[in-house]
């Protein structure tokens, strides 16, 4: 698994043209970057929704309860999954475009 | 950065015995550059050379040289030994300075390449070279030398064996000759080390005031007879004064190196091609010094310190941006080589901590020197025939390489860790100002997403990244995206939760991969799985991506069996049993939502599970359908789970029923359970009191629905055979206490039976026949009842034995009866798949959690944040606004249907009771009506 996960790691790294960089610095990139999706998608998420949707929302992600949250974003936001692949698409555009590359 | 052409260069002349064409013109070229005619000792070439004096002399015609006769020697003339000191001193022919130092630079030159040498007849040749320049720098040697005379293009008139006729042979002795080589090599040694010990202290103070500043001490204090003229210094003591550079360098170079490598009066001092940094020894001296970095306790800052000092030898700034270069390279191969062989690496973080730093460092220097070497250019007029010594390829300097291979794609620069976290903060920074908008406690809702999703450790954190990144990326269905997909699902998913998703999908027997404690943050497990329905139908498409998650499951074992989950509690060592039946509940929620994927679980189960149907979308399933999705034997119950879902889940879920069907099966089936609720595994006895961590055992329940017959059918075929009507009833079915209650006391005084009745009158054509529950009459119970009855029957139902009997046993089923309904009215409202998540409760008695709570305190509840009262558990469900708006509602049509208001303080089971009671009694005066 460990090899499979380097390939896949590697392909991602070349992709995002991190290649010249430490393991180190691969890494803080590579996981700011999934912080940075993260986020994107739940503050995209709560901007579409309705002010009592956020506070419920916040109430929820309390609970750590990731069934309930996934039913919950799913229930208030058309067609999450799409949402979430696109906001998350929108950073690594953002991302890319900070040097000129597609 | 761009570089004036260079000047094309010569090649290095290189005498061996494979090359005597070679070295002998170039001995005749040192006499041509003079003018001075050419003499040349055959006997001595041949002892150097290791040729004989006949294959000399024919290489000599072959070159066209006429060979001729010299004159004879003067041995009168010979000096003695003891007087060529005083002689050297004083040269006889004053040799211009130019022509001095050129003909000292070629005999350094040589004298370093035969300390280098290993072939001996390559030392031989180089003796010769050496002896030549010798005699040229120091013409007196030659007083005693018989010379020869060259005429140009004339053939040899003669050939001698042994010695060409006109050479003169054995000249001066071998004994005079070994002593000058001695000396000479002495002097030479010695000379280099003057030139290190000056460069050190040019090096360390600036050229401006070198002798005023001692030089460094080393361990091997340097003899000062070493530059005496005839002390020969010993290796150690070589090497201590080339010490001597590094131990300085690494007390202040750095600070040092930039400022004053470049100095505009700077000009490049003489070097040798040891110091060359193409020069093999040169490159292993670098790696030396860098291989100390996986030596545990060696300061980065010295390694740093001395590659800069080696560097700063080649006396010139694009030599040195090139070397530091050529040492971050090294740096790289090293760190490349630890990264690609992990399973050797035995060096510690450190160890690769401190190669990075090593660049980290390297790097500064290099672009400062880059940078200053567009205005110190290297002074190639300095060099014979625009030669130099130093093997520099200009491209190392004008396109210096990465010290990690660049990527793939040629046309995409590399951009610096820098610049790239720059980037992120920029984006982040966006973000920041549309948090703000959404408000401060927002604010800190995403600080404290983004704090649990640092806790994550970093291997988790770069699984879940990896994944969205490639799934971002891979959007689309793009066979690239499908293939990237396919991967993140053999990597990423073992490294979080969901790793299990596939387990259960592909073999259903892997159960106990739900005690799993691999659990992540729930928001990112919550929209990972948005990203994972998108994996599956990628992993579908392809039977053999499948095939190789089989081999993958089948690799691994050990994923699921208890041996790992005890391998790995370190990772959430806090995660409580509840947490971790939680995440099951995700996992299992995922296999739910992605149950159009379920390809993959068809093609991969085919070979693995044989004992699991097939998805059936037949309308008249045959009575094998009935056999549950997943064979397992029993079932843990997790939080949010309840009965109705487990037997849907476990026992019908290949039955091919949806809907009003289902539901009329499964009630048939809880009905059949009542009678003993302990004999499958609920404790309580109480069907609608499970206990998260309890097991149902699935299996007897199984073979109690397979016992089921209802007019000779099995419930799915009764479920299937349900008329339009019957359908529609049980789906606009509405639970109303009050026809309840109605019905239960009207038809029988034994309200557990009316009370099964009058659930079955939910599923329709339910359990409620003879067959399975036997007591249930057909006949209207009121005639059965009066059977009983005296004619004065009012006076006997109202008999206060039987009245007290039925209020007692009317309230507890009411309440069990109530809970249901709110059951239903919750499931009317949000659907029934999962929705007994949203409750919060550990058991599903949400009558319990409620009977205490004041009605009038519910107006309050509606308020968020106003809940001080109740029970602890009634804070917890009532936090959940749909449970609330769900409690409002049953009281709310309990209210309407009798018309009572609560008391002040009355509780809301009090409250219900009164409600029921009343309806109770009205209802008996209505039976009381009907039968007079």
């Amino acid at each position: 698994m460990q090899k499979e996960f380097d390939t896949l790691f590697g392909e991602v790294i070349v992709a995002l043209n991190l290649s010249n960089m430490s393991k180190e610095a691969q890494d803080k990139i590579i996981s700011d970057l999934g912080k940075n999706m993260f986020e994107e998608i739940i503050v995209s998420a709560l901007e579409v929704m309705s002010e009592s949707d956020r506070e419920e929302f916040l109430k929820l992600e309390e609970s750590n309860d990731p069934i309930l949250i996934s039913e919950f974003l799913s229930s208030k936001i058309p067609d999450f999954n799409n949402f979430a692949r696109e906001r998350a698409r929108s950073v690594v555009d953002d991302f890319l475009k900070a040097f000129e590359v597609k | 950065m761009k570089r004036e052409p260079q000047i094309p260069k010569a090649p290095e002349p290189e005498p061996n015995n494979s090359n005597l064409r070679e070295t002998l013109q170039l001995i005749i070229d040192e006499f041509d550059k003079k003018g001075a005619p050419i003499e040349l000792d055959l006997s001595e070439l041949s002892s150097k050379t290791g040729r004989g004096a006949d294959e000399i002399q024919k290489t000599l015609t072959d070159m066209g040289y006429d060979i001729n006769e010299s004159p004879a020697v003067k041995p009168e003339e010979k000096v003695s030994p003891a007087e060529k000191p005083k002689k050297r001193s004083q040269p006889t022919k004053q040799m211009d300075k130019t022509d001095w130092t050129d003909v000292d630079h070629k005999l350094e030159d040589a004298v370093n390449r035969l300390r280098q040498a290993k072939d001996e007849a390559e030392k031989e040749a180089i003796n010769a070279e050496i002896k030549l320049l010798k005699e040229k720098k120091f013409p007196e040697l030659k007083q005693n030398k018989a010379s020869l005379t060259r005429k140009p293009l004339a053939k040899p008139t003669s050939t001698q064996s042994g010695a060409a006729p006109g050479i003169p042979v054995n000249v001066y002795s071998e004994d005079i000759l070994d002593q000058i080589d001695a000396k000479e090599e002495a002097r030479e040694k010695a000379s280099l080390d003057e030139k290190l010990q000056k460069a050190v202290i040019e090096y360390a103070y600036g050229k401006s005031n070198p002798k005023s500043i001692p030089i460094e001490t080393t361990k091997t204090p340097i003899d000062s007879s070493a530059y005496e003229d005839d002390y020969i210094p010993k290796s150690s003591e070589v090497e201590a004064v080339k010490e001597a550079v590094l131990n300085k360098a690494q007390r202040d170079f750095i600070e040092s190196v930039p400022s004053k490598a470049f100095e505009n009066d700077y000009t490049p001092r003489e070097r040798s091609t040891e110091e060359g940094i193409h020069n093999p020894q040169f490159e292993s001296k670098l790696e030396t010094i860098i291989k100390k970095a996986l030596e545990p306790t060696t300061d980065i800052n010295t390694i740093v310190s001395a590659v800069i000092a080696l560097a700063k030898t080649q006396n010139d700034a694009q030599l040195f941006s090139a070397t530091i270069q050529k040492a971050s390279r090294i740096v790289g191969k090293m760190i490349l080589g630890l990264k690609s062989e992990p399973e050797n690496d035995n060096y510690s973080k450190e160890a690769r901590e401190g190669l990075i730093e090593i660049i980290n460092k390297l790097s500064p220097q290099a672009l400062e020197a880059e940078k200053n070497s567009t205005s110190h250019k290297i002074d190639f007029a300095n060099y014979e025939n625009g030669k130099t010594n130093f093997d520099v390829d200009p491209e190392v300097i004008v396109n210096p390489t990465s010290v990690i291979e660049p990527p793939a794609n040629p046309e995409v620069p590399a951009v610096s860790e820098e610049k790239t976290l720059e980037a992120i903060k920029t984006i982040e920074n966006r973000r920041a100002e549309r948090i703000k908008k959404l408000g401060s406690k927002f604010i800190n809702g995403i600080q404290s997403i983004e704090k649990k999703y640092n806790s994550i450790p970093l291997k988790y954190r770069l699984g879940i990244s990896a994944t969205m990144l490639a799934l971002s990326y891979g959007a689309g269905g793009a066979g690239a995206g499908i293939n990237l997909g396919y991967r993140v699902i053999m990597t990423s998913i073992s490294m979080v939760s969901l790793e299990r998703l596939l387990a259960s999908q592909i073999q259903g027997e892997r159960t106990t991969w739900q005690k799993t404690r691999h659990v992540t943050e729930a928001v990112s497990l919550a929209i990972l799985m948005s990203f994972f329905s998108e994996i599956k139908s990628a992993v579908a498409s392809g039977v053999d991506q499948a095939s190789a998650i089989r081999d993958w499951l089948n690799e691994t074992p050990k994923l699921t069996d208890s041996t790992t989950m005890s391998k790995t509690p370190e990772v959430f060592p806090n995660l409580t049993e509840e947490e971790s039946l939680r995440n099951l509940e995700a996992m299992r929620a995922i296999d739910n939502a992605n149950s159009s994927s379920s390809e993959i679980a068809k093609t991969a189960t085919t070979e693995t599970t044989t004992q699991t149907t097939s998805t059936s979308s037949q309308t008249t399933p045959t009575p094998e359908a009935l056999k549950p999705a997943e064979v397992i034997s029993s079932y843990t119950v997790a939080s949010g789970d309840n009965l109705t879902k487990i037997i849907q889940e476990k026992i019908l879920a290949n039955s091919g029923l949806e809907g009003a069907r289902l539901t009329n099966a499964t009630e048939n089936i809880l009905s059949a359970m009542r009678a003993d609720p302990t004999k499958f595994g609920v404790t309580s006895g109480d069907l609608n009191l499970i206990k998260v961590g309890e097991n149902i055992d699935i299996a007897k329940i199984k073979e109690l629905a397979d016992s089921i017959s209802i007019n000779g059918k099995n419930i799915i075929e009764t479920a299937n055979n349900l008329s339009a009507e019957q359908v529609a009833n049980i789906s606009n079915y509405k639970p109303n206490v009050a026809d309840v209650v109605s019905s239960v006391t009207s038809s029988n005084p034994n309200v557990s039976e009316a009370l099964s009745n009058s659930v079955n009158s939910w599923s329709g054509e339910g359990v409620g026949n003879e067959e399975v529950i036997e007591k249930i009459p057909d006949e209207p119970i009121t005639n059965k009842t009066s059977e009983n009855a005296t004619s004065n029957s009012t006076e006997t139902i109202a008999s206060n034995q039987t009245q007290k009997t039925i209020n007692s046993e009317l309230i507890e089923q009411v309440k069990f009866k109530a809970d249901i309904e709110l059951r239903q009215l919750v499931e009317s409202k949000f659907g029934s798949k999962g929705i007994f998540g949203l409750f919060k409760s550990d058991g599903m008695n949400i009558w319990d959690n409620i009977k205490d709570i004041p009605v009038a305190k519910l107006d309050e509840f509606a308020k968020v944040g106003a809940f001080e009262a109740g029970s602890a558990e009634a804070k917890s469900f009532l936090v959940q606004p749909s449970t609330r708006d769900a409690t409002f509602n049953i009281l709310s049509e309990l209210q309407e249907a009798t018309g009572l208001k609560p008391a002040e303080k009355e509780t809301i089971g009090k409250f219900i009771s009164r409600m029921l009671e009343d309806t109770k009694m009205k209802a008996l005066t209505s039976t009381k009506n009907i039968t007079a």
